[in-house]
């Protein structure tokens, strides 16, 4: 582990998770959700009792790819400088993250709103260990996922009989990566209502569809040959020199050792 | 309950409204459709008069007796139904989508029907038979009597089965209890239309709810539909005969007898469990069929992580082995050896810094380009991240979630984690030396082989429009300070040339068809590979599968073997089913 995190300092802020989960509730209003999903909302947020483990294992020059991908799209071509440097990261995180969302399936017919399901899942037992590259070049940052890292504790807790299981489901390929590794959605579906009606936990095949579902996204996304770019570049330049001066506080309190 | 309905709607009568719209609109649409007269009559509890209708034959008209359309005058829920789901099924198949178990209960409701009834048979007769019929009768006046029906305290309860599909909802009613008092305006006819209707029940059901609730729905799902159906006429419009399917004996001309033979081989000792005579002709000699018992083989051939560095795996094949034996069974669990093979670095790789960046990216390249359509590019999205003056510095962690729920609008908020690492490198940390041993940077010669050429990336023009949107809301929020290094380390640790950057290449599989069955089956480590994954028995090697582990770098020399059993797409034979394992 390259990096201490002192992530009691989170715990014990205690205002923290209500603020986080304050601003996703802000950012959820602000979205625009297809008409059958109303009221999507964050019921409870909570970052957890362990931090994430992050070893750095490699500074070197940015791969070729990077600015091959970076110059295709990009009408001044981007060079190689001796400033350009890229980390190779081992990201691990095994942790108690909590997260509860809720939201409304809407029936608009025959009426708008006539009819809604309201959905409750709660996230948790979230494992990754991954290897992740970091470069920046030109300012532009650039974060992309290279592979997964075999962990005794992530790996190897599937039922080898589960006819629905990863071992014996037929026709799968083999996939690059799926970033995160493990973890539990819990359903819960429909409302009591004055004590009336039943409502049904733990679908396993919406919590495993939905995982899939998700598993996806990222692998398209973050994981190599995707990245995601962060571009630095600014018209107001002079914002960026004084940015450049003030070291870069790390997030969450995190300080640098080796 | 667990569906929550709109109480508005029940209050304020706008649903009662709603649905007499509909029930009237719909009656009196399919008593007009000639193809389904039985449905609305039956519904009416008319259902022996349409019976008639069948059996007159009269053609040129129709023989009803009913004189004005069919209006519900009147609907009534003064409570609110009830609808429990109990259970449900997702299956991502593209047929159905959602399958779900539910109970639905009303109670209370009313429902009044008017029609009218031409009630002077011999005038319906004369009017829907034939011109030459004789004698003619006189009849020229109409009688007609308006008759109102009317339920009331209907009573529901009902488990039903639906399925959402792509075209539309299916639903079917399984237990059906139901109940309800009649009031017929024609005191006579009361008693036989009720029982008519006690009758008809089951048929209305079984049939014709969810008849009228499928295509109720298909509106719903009717742009959609509509969609494809462009679609499908485009196509068409190709012009492009349809494939045959049946087999004439003009088809069996065409077909090779080779493979015939191969196949009815192949038939005959899956019968007899005999092996003499397939070993030459086994599904295996048919390019790009591979019997599953030799999978294992073929997968650990394949250039996956795991199996390029399969010398640092050890620890975990024997816990798996482990796993095995405590399992304590004398079944065989041959899936074990290779169908969980994911694709991992074993984290030993790491530990004693034998890893390798271009092998790993090349190796993820290339399972890629596998796994994905030749077309699909990686995604690349940009973010543009707008500097924020200093005031913002101190709240930069908080201020730093919205920006990542803005990247991945529909995830759940645990990628937090994920995202932070950029701002970890700051200068002090990097200025301290960091221990990496000089061989994990160079790259060996037979590596930089399998650097395989990048796929292009092309960005779709709407959605780095959204991206826009997007990150100028982010950028109010979010700040990330850029990395700079003093430029003095960066010589130090840097082993590489900064100044080639080699041109970009395009994607292997080009246009152009390889003739690959050619170049495959002439080359003699093929046919090597050919002959020891087809004939396992008698090299031995199927009682101890996990012995064999390709050495590294041989994997990735043979590239050609990618293309054995994979989706190759420009293939000659198999143009939609992919052969196994490896679908698209």
């Amino acid at each position: 582990m390259s990096f201490d995190i002192h992530w009691s300092n989170l715990e014990s802020d205690t205002r923290l998770n209500e603020s986080i989960k304050n601003h996703l509730n802000t950012y959820l209003e602000s979205i625009s959700l297809p008409s059958y999903v109303c009221n999507l909302r964050i019921l409870d947020f909570s970052l957890g009792k362990t931090a994430p483990n992050i070893t750095l294992r490699e500074i070197s020059d940015p791969l070729d790819e990077l600015y091959r991908g970076l110059n295709e799209d990009e009408p001044d071509s981007i060079t190689p400088s001796p400033n350009d440097i890229q980390f190779l990261v081992e990201v691990e995180y095994k942790g108690d993250l909590l997260v509860t969302l809720a939201a409304d399936l809407v029936l608009n017919y025959p009426s708008d709103n006539f009819m809604t399901l309201p959905v409750k899942l709660t996230i948790s037992n979230v494992g990754l260990h991954s290897l992740c590259l970091v470069a920046h070049l030109s300012k532009h940052l650039l974060i992309s996922f290279l592979c997964d890292i075999s962990d005794v504790d992530l790996d190897g807790n599937e039922s080898l009989l589960d006819p629905k299981g990863h071992v014996l489901s037929p026709r799968r390929s083999l996939e690059r990566i799926s970033i995160i590794r493990n973890m539990k959605i819990e359903t819960e579906i429909g409302q009591q209502h004055s004590g009336e009606g039943s409502v049904l936990r733990s679908v396993g095949r919406l919590e495993q569809f939905l995982l899939e579902i998700f598993k996806d996204l990222l692998r398209k996304e973050v994981s190599w040959p995707s990245w995601i770019e962060l571009d630095f570049n600014d018209d107001n330049e002079e914002d960026l020199q004084q940015s450049k001066d003030t070291p870069t506080t790390a997030n969450t309190g995190t300080t640098t050792t080796n | 309950m667990s569906f929550r309905f709109n109480s508005q709607a029940f209050e304020d009568n706008s649903f009662n409204e709603k649905i007499r719209e509909k029930l009237t609109q719909a009656l009196n649409s399919s008593s007009s459709d000639s193809r389904s007269p039985k449905v609305t009559k039956t519904t009416m509890g008319e259902g022996s008069t349409s019976k008639k209708d069948s059996g007159s034959g009269g053609k040129s008209r129709k023989f009803d007796i009913l004189k004005s359309g069919i209006t519900v005058s009147k609907v009534n829920f003064p409570t609110t139904p009830q609808l429990e789901i109990l259970d449900l099924d997702i299956s991502a198949q593209p047929r159905s989508l959602v399958k779900g178990i539910c109970k639905i209960s009303c109670k209370d409701a009313m429902l009044q029907i008017q029609t009218e009834v031409e009630a002077n048979l011999l005038l319906v007769y004369s009017e829907c038979s034939p011109s030459f019929a004789t004698p003619n009768m006189i009849c020229n006046d109409s009688f007609t009597i308006p008759i109102t029906m009317v339920f009331s305290e209907i009573r529901l309860e009902a488990i039903t089965n639906i399925f959402v599909k792509h075209s539309g909802i299916g639903i079917s009613f399984n237990d059906v209890n139901l109940d309800f008092k009649f009031d017929c305006s024609m005191k006579i006819l009361q008693s036989t239309i009720e029982r008519r209707l006690k009758n008809s029940m089951h048929h209305l059901f079984k049939e014709v709810l969810p008849s009228v609730i499928f295509s109720m729905s298909q509106s719903l799902f009717l742009s959609e539909a509509a969609r494809n159906q462009e679609m499908h006429n485009e196509s068409r419009g190709d012009s492009r005969p349809s494939p045959r399917v049946v087999l004439e004996e003009s088809d069996l001309q065409e077909l090779s007898p080779a493979n015939m033979l191969r196949l009815s081989t192949l038939i005959s000792s899956r019968q007899t469990l005999s092996l003499h005579g397939t070993v030459l002709n086994v599904p295996s000699t048919i390019p790009g069929c591979l019997e599953r018992q030799n999978l294992h083989r073929f997968n650990s051939r394949i250039p996956s992580l795991s199996n390029y560095y399969a010398s640092y795996k050890e620890e975990e094949k024997s816990r798996q082995v482990e796993v095995k034996k405590s399992v304590g069974s004398s079944v065989p669990l041959p899936h074990t050896s290779f169908a969980a093979n994911p694709n991992l670095l074993p984290v030993r790789t790491l530990q004693e810094g034998a890893y390798d960046l271009p092998t790993i990216t090349g190796i993820q390249n290339r399972i890629f380009e596998r796994s994905t359509d030749e077309n699909e590019r990686p995604r690349r999205r940009k973010l543009k991240i707008k500097m924020s003056g200093r005031k913002q510095q101190p709240q930069a962690p908080k201020e730093e979630e919205p920006k990542q729920a803005e990247q991945q609008p529909e995830t759940e908020p645990q990628q937090q984690r994920l995202l932070p690492t950029p701002e970890i490198p700051s200068r002090e940390q990097a200025s301290t030396p960091v221990d990496i041993d000089p061989t994990v940077s160079t790259p060996d010669s037979p590596d930089t082989e399998i650097t395989s050429p990048k796929p292009l990336s092309i960005r779709n023009p709407i959605l780095s429009d959204v991206e826009k949107m997007d990150s100028e809301d982010a950028s109010a929020k979010s700040f990330v300070a850029p990395l700079k290094l003093p430029v003095s380390i960066t010589s130090k640790y840097f082993n590489y040339p900064a100044d080639h950057i080699s041109a970009q290449t395009p994607r292997r599989y080009s246009p152009q068809r390889i003739n690959w069955e050619d170049a495959l089956f002439n080359t003699s480590e093929l046919s090597n590979l050919r002959t020891s994954l087809y004939s396992p028995i008698a090299r031995g090697s199927l009682l101890n599968p996990t012995k064999e582990r390709p050495d590294r770098g041989r994997i990735l020399d043979n590239r050609r073997l990618s293309f054995v059993g994979l989706n190759f797409k420009g293939g000659k034979w198999g143009d939609d089913d992919d052969p196994p394992p490896y679908s698209g």
